[in-house]
């Protein structure tokens, strides 16, 4: 069982850092794709499906806020379920970015171990782990 | 919030973000004799009581926190891997700290770069603990906050 997954955040050590706790807690990923931005992250969404996004909400260009708001407009692309992983803890925060569709919400800092669970926990709610691409 | 409570979340976060993000222990007071910090990256936010907080480290701490959160080895991490690393950590401890900060939902986080290291200034909360590879200091600055009599 292989999953796609996307990881939207400004930093690429942040990137890389996600990237390497999902393997290295046995999270099987055929495709792990990076955007620096919601723009990029847009722009890939509509070549390549993936099982699960992962953004954060401090970025230049479009923002986590915005690209969520974008997602839930275009048809395509509003049943991807986008986790919202950020340093922004307060719940005024998290509620705005569950309001806009966020499945899920972690805070950095996170254990490896909490991120695996979300995202499992949001894949299971999807049927994503029922039904992974080969 | 108290000064004494934004110390306790500050020295929180420093040891919270190190352990579950950096694989890093805090193993004490930082060493009075021990190299001064050589690099820093600072963190500005907005809104009510805007600030900023500054994270400075030795470069030996900051390259070995830097592999240890890529899963690198020491030799093979970039200088401006470790610079983006650093940003990250100064990130990850000031919204730490503010998410703990009365009426935190009006702050603002701008973007984390990278800063001569300098001295932080008297006004500041500061928290400093040894890492292993060297002193990781953390000032916290932010206007309208209690100060004791």
């Amino acid at each position: 069982m292989s999953y796609r997954v996307l990881i939207v955040d400004d930093s690429p050590a942040m990137r890389t850092f996600i990237r390497r706790v999902m393997e290295s807690s046995g999270f099987e990923l055929s495709s792990c794709f990076e955007a620096s931005n919601g723009e990029e992250a847009l722009a890939l969404l509509r070549t390549e499906w993936v099982d699960a996004i992962l953004t954060d909400i401090n970025m230049p260009v479009l923002d986590g806020e915005e690209f969520l708001r974008r997602l839930s407009q275009e048809d395509m692309l509003r049943s991807v379920p986008a986790i919202v992983v950020s340093t922004d803890a307060t719940k005024h925060r998290m509620g705005r970015m569950l309001a806009l569709g966020a499945r899920g919400y972690v805070t950095k800092p996170f254990r490896p171990e909490d991120l695996r669970a979300e995202l499992e926990r949001t894949l299971d709610a999807t049927g994503a782990l029922e039904a992974p691409h080969e | 919030m108290s000064e004494a409570a934004l110390r306790k979340a500050l020295a929180d976060s420093i040891v919270e973000t190190l352990d579950a993000m950096f694989f890093t222990s805090c193993i004490g007071d930082p060493d009075p004799e021990g190299a001064p910090p050589g690099m820093a990256a600072q963190v500005p936010f907005e809104g009510s009581r805007p600030g900023r907080l500054t994270v400075r480290m030795t470069a030996r701490a900051a390259r070995s926190i830097a592999a240890n959160f890529l899963g690198e080895d020491e030799d093979a991490v970039s200088d401006r891997q470790i610079g983006d690393v650093l940003c990250e950590l100064a990130n990850m401890i000031c919204g730490f700290v503010l998410s703990r900060v009365e009426g935190a939902a009006e702050l603002r986080l701008g973007a984390p770069r990278i800063v001569e290291p300098g001295v932080p200034p008297a006004a500041a909360i500061v928290h400093a603990v040894e890492t292993g590879c060297g002193v990781l200091e953390a000032a916290l600055e932010m206007e309208g906050r209690v100060c004791p009599p």
